[in-house]
């Protein structure tokens, strides 16, 4: 199935990544659901690129009435899923192999679509157009979430400075960031902006300070994840020419030493945007709208 | 030469042996080298494979099993198949492109591939597999021309006191194994088997048998705990009879949980290292 993502996201190396990724995200982002939705009221949910499910499965544990689909365009991640899903014997759990830009549901499916970390892999003139797919399959009264983060990494350590750097200038080239020059990736800026342009209601964001510096508790998660991003970007660096394999590799090199010494800091922060499809007869508008 | 002589197999878990000596050979690498670039492939692998491994494991025990017939079909499919081995091992080749059955068939004639069942590889096997494919950029020739059937499928550490050698051994293990025989490996896929010890990501250990297992008509007895770990031998409070009838199954029960717990304290020295940083790898 064609795809939007930017690696190849079916080599094991990048499917682990992705399966670290999703374990530490699912553990460092607080709240399963937006804090304002009760949960009682909801019955299905959308997660537009899943990956190997961790959030899904971590839902259907929770809240075993909510019915819960995870869709992405990687067979292999969902098969992944589904392994996953019938191994834990999780059966509100579903997954699907879909495009997120052409969804397979009638429209007013969901009470909540959820899309973590999709904006990397969509680019920036689509954003609004590919959005408006995820609020027709959402219910009126239901609500649209999307978590993202942000780039750079803030960090005492000079290569991974300049890691980062690297890969927000191939995304920029690649047009997957939304801030002018590829020094930052502004994600999180544009969120409550999309929000708004689908005409979502009662838009609330939230935001996580992630301190990954050494020796807290986020530090082996992250700085691990971090260095499997380097080796998996590899290609969409040289197919920008940022930079050249010889470069990447003593980078990567000096980004390993110095986050294993004792004084590295590291910082990062996730912003979860969320609004509300309007429902005249949803009396969770009237009150939110005042 | 004097390198082909100084590789331990059992460093190279879950690789059978011509398998290692296949990557030695073809990529030029030192032992060391090698080694080092199979720790942290062999994380990734366990990683990747665990969910499917638990659901054939599922899939297995509930063979039979009206209640899983009658689940929908979706739920009767999944685990380690010959179909997601043929799709991971094409999206990690150079060329991306599907692998013929052809191929699978051939590669199972030549002693490369082992089933498990049909149409369920073997699950270390398929971790070497994929393990070799990783590890090597070409498009042919990854794989060693052929594989005698009876060559073990990979090699872990056994002692069989602790001031015995350390010497390595074949899995599946030797029948002739005495019972309170210590075997370890780095390779933390070896617990998909229950019979080994699942010590996270550093690797896993077992006893050559247990308790109640009455292997070769012979017991992991207490004496045998108490010469490997005297502190768990030291917990053992036997259960009366009861009306007569000896406890003898709740006792074996007691002994195997405290052989269990004294791997846990003799895997700090085997399978834990100091000196490992996972950043490192």
């Amino acid at each position: 199935m064609p795809s939007d993502y930017v690696a190849d996201a079916e080599t094991v190396q990048e499917m682990v990544r992705l399966l670290e990724q999703d374990m530490l995200l699912t553990r460092a982002v607080s709240g399963l659901l937006p804090p304002d939705v009760d949960p009682v009221v909801v019955h299905a949910v959308l997660d537009i690129g899943c990956g190997p499910g961790g959030w899904v499965l971590e839902v259907a544990k929770a809240f075993p009435h909510i019915h819960i689909t995870g869709i992405d365009s990687s067979e292999l991640m969902i098969e992944y899923a589904t392994n996953q899903a019938l191994a834990v014997g999780k059966a509100n759990a579903h997954f699907q192999v879909m495009n997120f830009r052409r969804l397979d549901f009638p429209d007013a499916s969901f009470d909540i679509v959820n899309a973590r970390f999709v904006q990397w892999f969509i680019p920036a003139d689509q954003q609004q157009r590919i959005a408006s797919e995820w609020f027709r399959v959402l219910r009126p009264g239901g609500t649209l979430r999307f978590i993202e983060n942000e780039l750079p990494i803030i960090t005492n350590s000079p290569a991974l400075e300049l890691s980062t750097t690297k890969f927000l200038t191939a995304l920029s080239l690649l047009g997957r960031t939304i801030a002018p020059g590829g020094r930052q990736s502004g994600n999180t800026l544009m969120l409550r902006p999309l929000l708004h342009s689908l005409g979502c209601q009662a838009i609330q964001e939230t935001a996580q300070l992630i301190n990954f510096s050494f020796a807290t508790p986020h530090y082996e998660a992250f700085t691990q994840n971090i260095l499997h991003s380097m080796t998996t970007m590899v290609p969409v660096i040289l197919a920008t020419k940022t930079m050249s394999k010889r470069a990447m590799m003593v980078l990567e090199e000096h980004t390993r030493e110095e986050i294993r010494r004792a004084d590295f800091l590291g910082l990062t922060f996730f912003v979860s945007s969320w609004g509300r499809k309007p429902a005249e007869t949803d009396p969770r508008v009237h009150l939110s709208n005042g | 030469m004097q390198e082909e002589t100084s590789f331990s197999p059992p460093d190279f878990a879950p690789l059978p042996l011509p398998f290692v000596q296949h990557l030695l050979a073809e990529k030029h690498l030192s032992p060391a080298m090698l080694k080092r670039d199979i720790v942290s492939l062999r994380l990734s692998i366990v990683l990747l494979l665990s969910p499917f491994v638990q659901r054939q494991v599922r899939l297995e025990q509930e063979e039979g099993d009206p209640g899983e017939k009658g689940m929908p079909e979706e739920t009767q499919h999944g685990g380690v198949t010959t179909g997601l081995l043929q799709r991971l091992l094409a999206a990690n080749s150079p060329s991306k492109r599907p692998i013929p059955l052809q191929t699978i068939s051939s590669w199972h004639k030549r002693g490369l591939l082992r089933y498990r069942q049909w149409g369920n590889p073997d699950f270390d096997n398929a971790a070497a597999l994929l393990i070799m494919r990783l590890l090597q950029s070409k498009m042919r020739g990854w794989l060693p021309s052929e594989m005698a059937t009876d060559e073990p499928f990979w090699w872990c550490w056994r002692q069989d006191a602790p001031d015995a050698p350390v010497v390595a051994c074949p899995v599946p293990l030797p029948d002739d194994l005495p019972p309170s025989s210590l075997l370890w490996t780095p390779w933390s896929g070896a617990a998909w088997n229950r019979s080994w010890v699942g010590i996270g990501e550093y690797g896993a250990l077992r006893w050559a048998s247990l308790p109640g297992e009455e292997r070769l008509g012979k017991e992991f007895s207490l004496e045998m705990l108490a010469r490997w770990d005297i502190r768990c031998a030291s917990l053992y409070e036997p259960f009366p009879p009861m009306f007569g009838f000896l406890a003898n199954e709740a006792n074996n029960a007691l002994l195997a949980h405290l052989a269990t717990l004294a791997l846990y304290r003799l895997a700090r020295h085997r399978v834990v290292h100091e000196d490992v940083f996972s950043l490192s790898s």
